[in-house]
């Protein structure tokens, strides 16, 4: 059974419920001089350390690239030997267990990177393999938005490849902020949309497309298909009571359009990339990545690259305004592609231990 | 000193001759491992990236001042230590009661941190993906809940259950992954 003190430790550690002072400061009087208290405390504050990294993508580290000079193509460089291959090597050993549920049937998957993956592939789809003969990669989108056509502001996508979202603009460099590749980049403006009719109020700005996966899961034949999304996310400097965070979200929808109102209800499954927080320095673009193993079902999946703010507190919200309002958020470098992975046979559904 | 530190030497010797490129190398060889010690360290594991980055960019520019005879990992780790205090003290005029409490903690824990994740190679983090992967569905799906920032409250709602029963899956959980890291064959 778990310590009950252990219990309350994790709550303010988290932040998730409200610990008083004199609580925290009994337990951390407890975590000095209790030295199996400590070392619990310190076993569990490591493992959600390590959960954290394994499964969350591997970032981009942009700076320590400029840092040590290096060309975009090592950027981009993704070697048979990386962590990114290693893990799916792996996953392709585990056990293939279908998902059934709504939308907390989540899996997001593997420590693989989200960025690096993409850098050798084209704009255009490209097929190419990824080291292994089992596995293949295909790039499915590199927006970098110099075509020049500005998203649409009218909510969801109702229609495959195209963007449309909350109200944003296609703009060039402003408030110090240059685009994050070539001339041009999205300025989400608000967090709601033309016609907006639902009383759902937002305080989230979205960007969004809807790509078709029924040929990816055909070609799989029964086995994986993961979607990566990745995309740079910069914000100009900001009040320093303000907090921000930027997120890309992939839903696998069935073979509906959804609506505002019903994606949460109706999507299978998804999975979220958190940026946070937004450090509001033009000179910085930050990477948000995700990844989601499409469960069976899956016929179109939605991309949603957003950013909202963030509550100065967990507890005591205000209640939500009709839409916020951005100054200056940018999106640039969206980048999506699916791994397919063939169904191997002879696996056994194992459970631990 | 084994085959592994003779050949992590030989890469850094190429690095200071002007080879930084290998540089990616030895970052993929010790990222996890520094991620998974600063996640530990910081609830939030975008401010952890961001903290192994910088790690990373004061070894290579330090790396004259890395002993070869040393373990690099714990070299890192060491920069990362000062980092982090850095980054607490950075925190300390806006941070709230829980990050005061979080410094405190790390501050007490040191020690045990650092022993802790002098284990922690690469080969053995992986692991623990594919044990989480073999985690009975509920604890799996506690385990990404709490990935993905869904609150305790919440979660138990979805499960129909009660938030300490919730900390309680999250316990076991931790428990069976630990079982399994230390059991699992390479």
């Amino acid at each position: 059974m778990m310590n009950p003190d252990l219990q309350i430790f994790l709550q303010a550690w988290t932040g998730d419920a409200d610990v008083s002072d004199v609580e925290r400061q009994r337990l951390l009087q407890r975590i000095e001089t209790d030295a199996v208290f400590r070392t619990e405390c310190v076993e569990e504050i490591r493992m959600l350390g390590m959960i954290k990294a394994v499964q969350s993508a591997r970032p981009r580290w942009l700076e320590m690239h400029d840092a040590l000079g290096l060309s975009t193509a090592s950027k981009n460089d993704c070697p048979e030997d990386d962590l990114a291959s290693r893990v799916l090597q792996m996953v392709e050993a585990r056990p293939h267990v279908p998902v059934k549920g709504r939308w907390f049937s989540l899996r997001p998957v593997t420590a693989a990177a989200a960025g690096v993956v993409f850098g050798l592939l084209s704009a255009s789809m490209v097929f190419g393999f990824a080291g292994r003969s089992l596995e293949k990669v295909v790039a499915l989108l590199n927006e970098n938005f110099e075509s020049g056509t500005a998203p649409l502001v009218t909510g969801v996508p109702q229609q495959l490849k195209q963007w449309s979202g909350d109200f944003s603009e296609l703009v060039g460099e402003q408030q110090d902020v240059k685009p994050a590749q070539g001339k041009k980049m999205v300025r989400v403006l608000r967090s709601d949309f033309e016609g907006k009719t639902s009383s759902k109020p937002s305080i989230q700005g979205d960007l969004m497309r809807i790509v078709d996966v029924r040929s990816f899961l055909r070609e799989a034949n029964g086995g994986e298909v993961l979607i990566t999304l990745s995309a740079l996310l910069n914000a100009a400097p900001f009040l320093e009571a303000e907090r921000y965070e930027g997120a890309v979200t992939l839903w696998a929808l069935g073979p509906q359009f959804p609506t505002e109102e019903n994606l949460m209800d109706d999507a299978l499954a998804h999975s979220v990339g958190l940026c946070r927080p937004l450090d509001g320095d033009p000179a910085t673009w930050q990477s948000a990545s995700t990844r989601l193993l499409l469960p069976p079902g899956t016929e179109m999946v939605l991309l949603k690259v957003s950013f909202s703010p963030m509550p100065a507190s967990r507890k005591n919200l205000p209640p939500l305004p009709d839409h916020v309002t951005f100054a200056g958020h940018f999106a640039d470098d969206v980048r999506a592609s699916v791994t397919i992975r063939k169904a191997v046979p002879n696996h056994r559904n194992e459970v631990l231990p | 000193m084994n085959a592994d530190e003779n050949s992590l030497n030989t890469l850094l010797n190429r690095i200071e001759r002007g080879e930084t490129d290998l540089y990616l190398q030895v970052v993929r060889r010790y990222e996890l491992m520094l991620r998974s010690y600063l996640a530990g360290q910081l609830y939030n594991i975008s401010e952890a990236d961001d903290l192994a980055q910088e790690v990373f960019i004061t070894a290579w520019r330090d790396l004259s001042s890395f002993r070869r005879d040393g373990d690099f990992g714990a070299w890192l780790r060491g920069i990362a230590r000062n980092r982090l205090l850095t980054y607490f003290r950075s925190q300390q005029r806006r941070a709230g009661a829980a990050e005061r409490f979080q410094a405190e903690v790390v501050r007490i824990t040191e020690q045990e941190l650092e022993s802790a994740a002098h284990y922690d190679e690469c080969g053995r983090l992986e692991r623990l993906l594919h044990c989480i992967s073999r985690l009975p569905e509920k604890l799996r799906r506690v385990v990404h809940a709490g990935l993905e920032g869904a609150r305790p409250a919440a979660l138990a709602e979805d499960l129909q259950t009660t938030v300490p029963a919730i900390y309680q899956l999250h316990y076991r959980a931790n428990q069976l992954l630990r079982d399994c890291m230390n059991k699992e064959p390479q």
